[in-house]
């Protein structure tokens, strides 16, 4: 019984050195690590935009011209700074009263309306450089990645980049709702404590005052007593407590160590 | 019976080149830079994707074109292409669809194809 155990104990070892051994790995300028990511940035906005098309008809972009060009001006300036440039950052705000916002792969993100309405610039700054971050470290691709089926992944890109022959419509919509309800996952502590401090980081970078971080993440902690809708944004960014006492420490680094870079000494 | 030796000799012969120079991703043929060899195949946790890699002594530009040439000929849809130090792309021919990085190892060229 004993050998067996070990023998499996061994095989199931021998089998994830020969697993990941196998696997070529990039550098990640906003992680600062070498990781195994094996979609690349087309594919991912391909995947992006096989998703979205079916998230705006069941979630519209709010009509009010003056707050999309606001999201769109705040975001642009964060991703301008941001690490990862290979992609095109799209900023939408949706008729949606819950305090959330939601990032696809590709850089799709979307303001609700319910928390621009709460927001000030640079708590919105924060915001969208957080989503960033997300999508700069490459959270959400290496979930899907690791979650589905890589026929189905590859199928929905070349969907979203026009070819829809990589699969039957039953297929492509199984494919949509898996990635749905993969973006609908909370994420890691890990994750989230990335996110913000390249959110931090951005920020800063981009002009804003980092400490809207915390009024912001205040702000909605203070919703919650109030009865808004705020579930949505604790679903899927939890951690809220912890990520505001870490926000205090990333800060005042942040700010240091990126202040030469922003006077250009 | 002699005859019959020497045609499966061939038979066999001919199965090893034709392994040796393309790889069959899900029935077909992806043809193989020449002079590459096998280094590695695994299957992806997860996603349960395969993943074989190959190791060529050849610059990555040279192998980069082979497989940029080989794509435009053969009418492939590539999603994806070069970028610095690296070719990374998703790549569909009718219903097959697998990704392909090539990238640079110490002195070799590594072609790396997931599906």
């Amino acid at each position: 019984m004993v050998k067996q155990k070990l023998l499996a104990v061994t095989i199931t070892g021998m089998i994830l050195i020969l697993t990941l051994s196998g696997c070529s790995t990039l550098y990640n300028p906003a992680t600062g690590r070498n990781e195994f990511i094996m979609i690349n940035s087309q594919t991912e906005v391909g995947l992006g935009r096989s998703v979205i098309d079916d998230f705006t008809k069941e979630h519209p972009l709010v009509r009010d011209q003056k707050m999309q060009e606001r999201v769109l001006s705040v975001g642009r300036k964060v991703a301008f700074v941001s690490d990862r440039k290979d992609i095109e950052y799209n900023f939408y705000v949706i008729e949606d009263k819950e305090l959330n916002a939601s990032t696809f792969p590709g850089g799709f993100i979307f303001m609700n309306k319910g928390l621009m309405d709460v927001l000030n610039d640079d708590e919105l700054a924060y915001v969208l450089s957080h989503e960033v971050g997300h999508v700069a470290a490459r959270h959400i691709a290496k979930k899907i990645q690791s979650n589905m089926a890589y026929q189905l992944l590859l199928g929905l890109a070349f969907a979203g980049a026009g070819d829809r022959t990589g699969g039957s419509v039953q297929t492509i919509a199984q494919g949509v709702d898996t990635v749905y309800n993969l973006i609908a996952l909370s994420y890691s502590r890990k994750d989230e404590y990335e996110a913000d401090r390249l959110g931090v980081k951005y920020a800063y970078l981009a002009g804003f005052n980092p400490y809207g971080s915390i009024n912001a993440l205040e702000k909605i902690k203070q919703g919650e007593g109030l009865n808004w809708k705020v579930l949505g944004y604790f679903r899927t960014h939890p951690y809220v407590e912890d990520r505001i006492k870490a926000l205090k420490i990333i800060i005042p680094e942040t700010i240091e160590k990126n202040r030469k870079g922003i006077n250009g000494k | 019976m002699k005859t019959k030796i020497i045609a499966l000799i061939l038979i066999i012969l001919n199965i090893f080149i034709s392994a040796l120079y393309a790889l069959e991703i899900s029935g077909m043929q992806i043809m193989m830079i020449a002079g590459a060899s096998l280094k590695k195949q695994s299957v992806e946790e997860g996603s349960s994707a395969k993943i074989v890699t190959y190791e060529v002594s050849k610059p990555l530009d040279e192998v980069v074109s082979f497989y940029e040439l080989f794509f435009k000929g053969d009418g492939f849809n590539v999603i994806g292409g070069r970028q610095n130090n690296i070719y990374d792309a998703a790549v569909k021919k009718n219903n097959v669809m697998f990704s392909l990085r090539i990238y640079s190892e110490a002195d070799k060229t590594i072609i790396q194809f997931k599906w």
